[in-house]
């Protein structure tokens, strides 16, 4: 049989070749060793080779259910954080359109401040008859104007004219008898409440020579200090027809970072 | 000159064993099959050898082939639930055992008619 295939080697030449074989086993030797102590050190049972099997298919699936762990748990993660960033974005941002209400007068608002009501003159000569004469001693749309320009200029932070509520958009003018505050009829006598630092703000009417001086010369003005007032808020519809927002160059807004 | 081997082996041994390389251990089993085979196969090349009837072909193809297949039977042994791992032992294990009951048989012919010759 084995002449077909090649003489044999000569001699003692076969030990060589066998060397150099047992050199390649030597390493498998060595590679088979390290792995076999390597398995026997992760656990591995070497023999029963369907327990084995089933080990190493556990192993493995027990690595990749732990690796599934690691994302689900980066993930969430991350979208703790993402909540924790949307929720303050959403706070910053409630602020920010609380603010704006408050300024628009969007909102009912309270605190310290000044009630100040206006009233007729009670030193008119009762029988005073010229009209150019009784005008001095009642109150006018300018009357109005002036004081709530003055508590605005003082630092008022909301003001109402008898339950009107001044906003950007209130005029307080005169038609005939009565006077229009936000196009609504208000009779005397005209209570104006304002929100702010009460004694900043009666200091500011009752500066002499102020533009609420005659009105205090007249007895008409009453100011009165309180601890927590109540401004409503506007009533009427807000409505832009005709302005319309310039576009702006984008700007960051500021939400809680 | 019967050393050569042996000295062979330990030089082997060392560059992988002093590297410490080593496979994923689900292969270790294969691994440690495949140098079952290929022992057998040194053995039988040495017996060969001896007997004056070694092919270098034979020997080399055999040594490859006989790992290689040792371990891919083994594998799919445990694949479709055989245990051929043990087959392959026990039939690798008795050549070896026989290999080497030879060649000890060879090596203790040529001693003693080295010391009649001697003697």
């Amino acid at each position: 049989m084995s002449t077909i295939v090649s003489p044999p080697s000569r001699g003692r030449n076969w030990v060589f070749q066998v060397t150099a074989l047992c050199i390649v086993l030597g390493m498998l030797l060595a590679l088979s060793l390290r792995t076999q102590r390597r398995a026997v050190s992760e656990g591995i049972p070497n023999r029963w080779p369907a327990l084995r099997t089933e080990f190493i298919n556990l192993k493995q699936q027990n690595a990749r259910l732990q690796k599934d762990l690691a994302d689900y748990k980066e993930r969430y993660e991350e979208l703790l954080r993402k909540q924790a960033t949307g929720q303050a974005a959403t706070l910053g941002l409630g602020s920010v359109l609380q603010e704006a209400k408050m300024l628009a007068g969007q909102v009912a608002v309270h605190g310290p401040g000044v009630i100040v009501t206006l009233h007729d003159s009670p030193k008119r000569d009762v029988n005073e008859t010229r009209p150019e004469v009784i005008e001095n001693y009642i109150v006018h749309d300018y009357d109005i104007r002036a004081v709530v320009n003055e508590l605005f200029a003082a630092g008022a932070e909301a003001i109402s004219v008898n339950g009107q509520r001044l906003i950007a958009t209130s005029s307080i003018r005169c038609v005939g008898p009565v006077i229009l505050i936000n196009s609504v009829q208000v009779a005397a006598p005209y209570v104006i409440k304002a929100i702010g630092k009460p004694d900043v703000l009666q200091k500011a009417l009752e500066l002499p020579g102020g533009t609420a001086d005659d009105l205090f010369l007249l007895d008409m003005i009453e100011v009165k200090q309180q601890p927590d007032i109540v401004v409503p808020a506007y009533s009427g519809s807000m409505r832009f027809y005709w302005a319309k927002p310039l576009p702006q160059p984008k700007k960051e807004v500021e939400v809680g970072r | 000159m019967i050393w050569l081997p042996l000295i062979g082996l330990a030089i082997g041994f060392q560059i992988y064993w002093l590297p410490g390389l080593s496979l994923p251990s689900s292969v270790a089993a294969y691994l440690s099959l495949a140098t079952l085979a290929g022992l057998d196969s040194i053995f039988g090349g040495i017996r060969a050898g001896i007997e004056g009837k070694f092919h270098d072909d034979i020997f080399f193809s055999g040594f490859l082939v006989n790992t290689l297949l040792a371990a891919a039977l083994a594998y799919l042994g445990d694949q479709i639930g055989v245990d051929l791992f043990l087959a392959a032992v026990v039939a690798l294990g008795g050549r070896i055992f026989l290999n080497l009951s030879l060649i000890r048989r060879y090596l203790l012919t040529e001693t003693r008619l080295r010391w009649r010759r001697e003697g």
